[in-house]
């Protein structure tokens, strides 16, 4: 892994931030999937309810209210899934070529991306109900991983910065 | 860490056609195979030959007339087992939804019974019955014990959007309403809302001594 923009074969923080995104997006998913098949489960904490529990408090919080909204509306886990795996992949689709390529748009790419995830670290320190029902620890950890994230993209930007430095000073 | 070929997002994609097959598996052929065949009658008193029909040979809903001949006038899963009220041309009675995974959510419901019509009254509510004075006794912001709200981690994720509804399956608001108006007119917090008690501490008496 490398810091920067456009390095040749190597992941970029952003890059790794939107991964990061996508596998959260899964963990829920495999929840839904072993609950379909052993209803019990739902009956105690397990671990695949921490992984749902961290996968949900990963994703974006603006994210989780519209699955909710969804769930409430369709009264449907299969949607649930595909909803939030679909977003994923979209996501994942879009992120890549913005992300790599032409530097200008890179660069733009994820100044935007880092201010996105500033306002949803914001929007985690607001006493509301969305930021308490999944409980302290996993907030804590989603939280800690957005924040990594925030920190990778910003060393993108710090490395790049860098980069061009040393190439306007030779 | 080298970029390899294989992404996230053909992760992903493996993951959305494995969950399609498998929920069609666990969800779709389970309901296909299941044997059970209902089909209950539940006359609602004080109503002109209106009762509550659960089957799987003929739509949910609320039918007039007998076990045989009832006409279905209102499509719908309505409970009547934790009461259903009549007042003057109006029922209020609990309706009841189900996930594909099984969260059961409840509304408190208002039937007209001329034109039968349904109004939400009240979203995540059941009806208890009615107290001393005649007021509704409902639990606002409630899921069904069978939904196991406290440790379902689906429950907390639907009880984000919602007012009231609170995931740890023991508190609950109480809450009174004016069955003529359909008003709220007493609210209150109780942490033992589910406890076999409810009916001696909100159903045997009147507004006047929950108030106090």
């Amino acid at each position: 892994m490398k810091f920067g923009i456009n390095p040749i074969r190597k992941l970029t923080g952003a890059e790794l931030s939107v991964r990061i995104l996508q596998i959260a997006a899964i963990l829920p998913a495999v929840y839904m999937f072993m609950v379909s098949g052993y209803h019990s489960l739902v009956t105690r904490q397990n671990l695949f309810s921490v992984l749902f529990n961290v996968g949900i408090c990963t994703l974006p919080k603006l994210e989780t209210l519209g699955l909710s909204a969804l769930y409430r509306l369709a009264l449907s886990e299969v949607a649930l899934c595909f909803t939030a795996l679909g977003f994923a992949l979209v996501f994942g689709l879009v992120a890549k070529p913005l992300l790599r390529g032409d530097h200008k748009r890179a660069v733009i790419s994820r100044i935007v991306f880092a201010v996105l995830v500033f306002a949803d670290l914001i929007i985690r320190l607001l006493p509301l109900k969305m930021n308490t029902v999944f409980g302290i620890v996993p907030e804590v950890i989603g939280f800690m991983i957005r924040l990594g994230c925030l920190v990778m993209i910003i060393l993108d930007l710090v490395a790049d910065k860098r980069e061009q430095k040393k190439e306007a000073e030779a | 860490m080298r970029e390899t070929k294989f992404s996230v997002n053909a992760v992903v994609l493996i993951a959305i056609i494995f969950s399609a097959i498998s929920f069609f598996f666990t969800i779709r052929l389970t309901r296909i195979s299941d044997p059970t065949a209902i089909n209950d009658f539940h006359p609602i008193e004080g109503t002109d030959r209106l009762a509550v029909r659960y089957s799987t040979m003929d739509p949910n809903g609320i039918y007039q007339g007998d076990q045989v001949t009832g006409v279905l006038k209102l499509k719908g899963t309505y409970g009547f087992d934790w009461g259903a009220a009549v007042e003057g041309n109006y029922i209020y009675i609990n309706e009841y939804a189900n996930s594909e995974l099984g969260i059961m959510t409840s509304n408190l419901v208002r039937v007209d019974m001329t034109t039968f019509e349904k109004k939400i009254v009240a979203r995540d509510t059941i009806l208890r019955g009615r107290c001393a004075s005649g007021e509704l006794v409902c639990l606002r912001g409630y899921l069904m014990p069978s939904s196991f709200p406290d440790t379902n981690s689906l429950a907390k994720l639907y009880s984000i959007t919602s007012e009231h509804l609170v995931a740890d399956g023991e508190s609950a608001l109480v809450t009174f309403i004016d069955p003529v108006s359909g008003e709220i007119v007493y609210s209150v917090r109780d942490s033992n809302a589910l406890s076999d008690d409810f009916e001696s501490r909100y159903l045997s008496s009147t507004l006047e001594e929950v108030k106090k």
